[in-house]
């Protein structure tokens, strides 16, 4: 029990560099100072000289709990909501509380040891346990129903536009891209072949014409080559008509088809 | 009528007539080892493997692989249970056996949910966590759950756990869920044994509240609720230890965080925990037999009162305006009900579907038995409690019922009569919500007092290992019934996708559309969808949803409206909305859960796939995202523009 108060301390100096540490070595340092240590302490000042029971053992699991969330409003009034802010309260309060803590002897109830038989048990138990969540993992991981390709077209800036499509058929796909208004066609792609996963993105630039009175429709058109018929995705972008407010305004410019700037435009 | 009457009664002789003491735990003082705890390791793993195995098989829509799911609960639950009734069980084991099926069924809800967030309400609380870690603050709004931000104490933890261990927030979840439940299991044990002075009471008693709907999956999900129920039954642990001591450091180093973590935590808990330890004071000081001074007795109490109105005031009062609400809807429709009004179809869900006859049999067989439990064990209960009820000891005057000497268990058996409450309101279509949150804490008492029962009538001093296995049996149900019925039949694991239906609608297609926003689209974008997407584009997407709940607009009636119009148009502008992502499976089926998009109106059939076209054809939108399933509209042009129709 004697080297309670030193495991505590040494946690707790750990904490205060855990945002120096490796990720491997945070995990063992975090998880016992979130969920245990500070309340651990916290019971040892409440009931001093009294040996760890399950009582204290649950009080010091809430305990700690509490204190993290109570901690928690403290780091959001100094804006340290992170891992930092987080390393400082907890160890913080840790080294804070433990000079006040009163240790116990070692002379607590013991649990029965397990015998081989018995550890046996535990480990098969374990084993089969963490055998059913893999298969329960990699079953919902597999289970995959919809079988799909992700088309998209998004402004670039300006009058471009960053079209892609992405491969979710599950298996390898053969593409056809259109790029399409009612004049004609504007651009087109052939045998685009993708693994299932792989991406395919080009930035193109659209020929939008400013201050049109109708709208104008651009549209990107995907065709899987074993369905060539049917588009399988379509997007699309949609210039709205610009209309004339008054007739001062037209006679402002002339009557004539003035340009405006691009950003307007979209 | 004289005989008649006393007919009646001599029947109900045997509910007011027992002993007040508890027939003795032979392996107390006797014996302090494992017993069968190894071996039913091993046994409890192969029934988790076995579940996991018909959860895969349901996957793949096999007959029989529900039936066998349930059946490797009941496998799980029965052998522990039948042990715990057993007297000779030793504490030690009967508390090693509880955290063995604490585990057990953990580990089966995590086959629910075993790489992601799955459940409606954890999406609630991954958006707020993710608030906290984006932004290094609390209290940012959440529209999927305004209230969350305010009572941040889960989601606290969590992300500190994440924070500084460089873990995933699910890892975190559920690491910080295993620990909760395991505790509070140990928990609840130690307050029920101080209750009632019997580790074998207490560990059926803690069985007993498996039992409760909300045990096995909602109260282990990462969940606000889930975080605060643990903590108050910490708080009623508290409340029996300090009784025991005079110095005031015990209550300013332990009960004042965990009060004042608990009330940050969750409302409705933190208001009946506040609740309990008021009515445990008042009865304390109305039996006039406590040796404490009236200052100690309300010190708790009103520490939790205060910290609980306090939190609640100065945050605004959102509870009253989030529950408000449901309660008043389940209230109405519970009147409703009672006077033979109708109600909400027990067993069918909102698209139609009916439970398999043999779980909504096990399901009305689990009431019928807590029913018999409650019926023979409510005035033993009282009895032990000291309460003079017997039969033999029935006082000549009604103030003398009035004396007690264990408060918190007369308590406790009073808090037995929510149960009913809460099957009535589980009967109603506003009040189900309601009926399943009460569950919990109606089962605090129900557990003790069936558990009372069960030893000191249904078992009592008996050695037979039938009459251990039948009991043992009856908490099985009991536990089936809670997973069913508090969870539905999706439990196991859906064999397809299906409208609405939480984590039956979540997949790979609909996280892959929410995850492309954010890559292409930037976080923070202004986006409507129905009530599962939302919750993936709030979270994987780290978009701002639109909802009623927040907004207070209900824009699904713009995305189900036939035409588009200058009222939808002004909806558009009124809220902001840049995005609409358009689910075109919606009109394939009804809702599962009753609703598209938010509680209220009633659908009869699924909408038409033209009203969902509708943005097709209109100049000024733009068509960004497809999949061939689901499409994700830009209406920021159209909501901008002076010349929109």
């Amino acid at each position: 029990m004697r080297r309670s108060p030193i495991m505590c301390a040494t946690l707790a100096l750990a904490t205060l560099a855990s945002p120096l540490l490796p990720d491997v070595m945070r995990i063992p340092v975090a998880v016992p100072m979130v969920l245990f240590v500070p309340g651990f302490v916290a019971t040892k000042i409440a009931f001093p000289g009294q040996p760890l029971d399950l009582e204290r053992l649950a009080l010091a699991v809430g305990l700690s709990l509490a204190m993290t969330v109570l901690s928690g409003f403290g780091l959001h009034l100094v804006a340290m909501l992170n891992a930092t802010g987080w390393s400082i309260a907890i160890g913080g309060i840790t080294l804070l509380l433990l000079p006040f803590a009163v240790w116990s002897d070692p002379s607590g109830q013991r649990l029965p040891a397990f015998d081989k038989r018995q550890k046996r048990s535990f480990c098969g138990a374990a084993l089969l346990a963490v055998s059913a969540l893999v298969l329960a993992g990699y079953g919902y991981l597999q289970h995959i129903e919809f079988r799909f390709t992700e088309l998209w077209m998004v402004p670039a800036g300006g009058s471009l536009y960053a079209v892609g499509f992405t491969n979710k058929q599950q298996q390898r796909a053969s593409y056809d891209l259109d790029i399409v208004s009612k004049d004609g066609v504007i651009a087109s792609w052939n045998g685009i072949a993708l693994a299932n996963g792989e991406t395919w993105v080009r930035v193109i630039d659209l020929p939008i014409k400013p201050n049109l009175q109708t709208e104008q429709r651009i549209a990107a058109r995907l065709h899987n080559r074993a369905d060539p018929v049917a588009a399988i995705e379509k997007v699309w972008v949609s210039i709205p008509p610009r209309r004339i407010k008054s007739p001062l305004q037209l006679s402002a410019i002339g009557g004539a088809d003035k340009s405006l700037p691009q950003d307007e435009v979209r | 009528m004289t005989s008649f009457l006393q007919s009646a009664v001599g029947i109900a002789r045997p509910l007011f007539a027992t002993s007040t003491a508890y027939p003795q735990d032979q392996a107390d003082g006797e014996r302090s080892d494992w017993g069968w705890f190894p071996s039913l390791a091993i046994w409890t793993s192969v029934t988790v493997a076995a579940a996991a195995a018909a959860a895969e098989a349901n996957r793949y829509a096999l007959g029989w692989a529900a039936p066998v799911f349930y059946a490797s609960i009941a496998l799980l639950v029965l052998p522990l249970a039948g042990r715990l009734v057993w007297p000779q069980t030793s504490r030690l084991e009967r508390i090693a056996l509880l955290l063995l099926a604490a585990l057990g069924l953990f580990l089966i809800r995590m086959i629910h949910e075993p790489t992601a967030f799955l459940d409606h309400d954890t999406f609630l609380h991954w958006a707020t966590a993710n608030d906290i870690m984006r932004t290094g603050r609390l209290f940012t709004p959440n529209p999927l759950l305004p209230i969350s931000p305010v009572y941040p104490g889960l989601e606290i933890v969590a992300t500190a756990l994440s924070e500084m261990s460089g873990l995933p927030i699910f890892v975190c979840a559920q690491l910080l869920m295993a620990i909760v439940r395991l505790v509070f299991v140990v928990a609840l044990f130690l307050v029920y044994e101080r209750i009632s002075g019997s580790p074998r009471v207490a560990s059926l008693a803690v069985a007993v509240y498996m039992g409760a709907s909300s045990f096995v999956y909602f109260d282990t999900m990462f969940s606000y609720g889930s975080l605060a129920i643990f903590f108050l039954v910490l708080a009623l642990l508290i409340d029996a230890r300090i009784e025991q001591t005079d110095r005031w450091l015990p209550v300013l180093i332990i009960a004042l965080p965990v009060l004042a973590a608990l009330a940050v935590t969750h409302h409705l808990t933190a208001f009946i925990a506040s609740l309990l330890l008021a009515a445990f004071a008042a009865f304390e000081i109305a039996s006039r037999k406590s040796s404490r001074s009236v200052l100690r007795i309300v010190t708790l109490p009103a520490t939790a009162l205060l910290l609980t109105a306090g939190w609640s005031a100065w945050t605004g009062n959102p509870t009253e305006s989030y529950l408000g609400p449901v309660f008043d809807g389940a209230i109405s429709e519970a009147t409703r009900l009672l006077s033979f009004g109708g109600g909400r179809l027990p067993f069918v869900a909102e698209d139609g579907t009916t439970a398999p006859l043999w779980l909504r049999e096990i399901t009305i067989l689990s009431v019928l038995l807590i029913c018999l439990g409650l019926a023979t064990s409510f005035f033993r209960a009282l009895a032990i409690a000291g309460v003079p009820v017997l039969w033999a000891r029935f006082p000549a005057q009604w103030r003398e019922l009035f004396r007690w000497d264990n408060n918190r268990l007369v308590v406790l058996t009073l808090v037995t009569f929510a149960y009913p409450l809460s099957i009535i309101l589980r009967m109603t279509r506003a009040g189900w919500e309601v009926g399943n949150r009460i569950g919990p804490f109606a089962f605090l008492g129900v557990g003790i007092v069936v558990a009372i029962g069960l030893v000191t009538f249904w078992q009592g001093w008996s050695q037979s290992r039938l009459r251990a296995s039948t009991i043992g049996a009856a908490l099985a149900i009991c536990v089936i019934a809670g997973v069913f019925s508090g969870s539905g039949n999706y439990i196991p694991g859906s064999p397809g996708y299906q409208v609405a239906a939480d984590s039956s609608s979540i997949e790979p297609m609909a996280i892959s559309a929410a995850t492309w926003t954010r890559q292409w689209l930037g976080p923070r974008n202004r986006f409507f969808s129905d009530r599962v997407n939302r919750l993936l584009l709030a979270t994987y997407g780290g978009q701002q949803v639109i909802t009623t709940l927040y907004d207070k607009y209900d824009l699904g009636a713009v995305e189900f409206s036939e035409r588009f119009g200058p009222q939808e148009l002004d909806a558009i502008r009124q809220t902001s909305l840049s995005y609409f992502l358009i689910d075109m499976r919606l009109a394939e089926q009804l809702p599962l859960m009753g609703f598209y998009f938010d509680p209220g109106p009633v659908y009869r059939k699924p909408p038409d796939p033209r009203v969902l076209q509708k943005f097709n054809d209109i100049a000024g939108v733009n068509r960004v995202f497809d999949n061939g399933y689901m499409s994700i509209i830009n209406v920021a042009t159209l909501r901008d523009s002076p010349n929109a129709p």
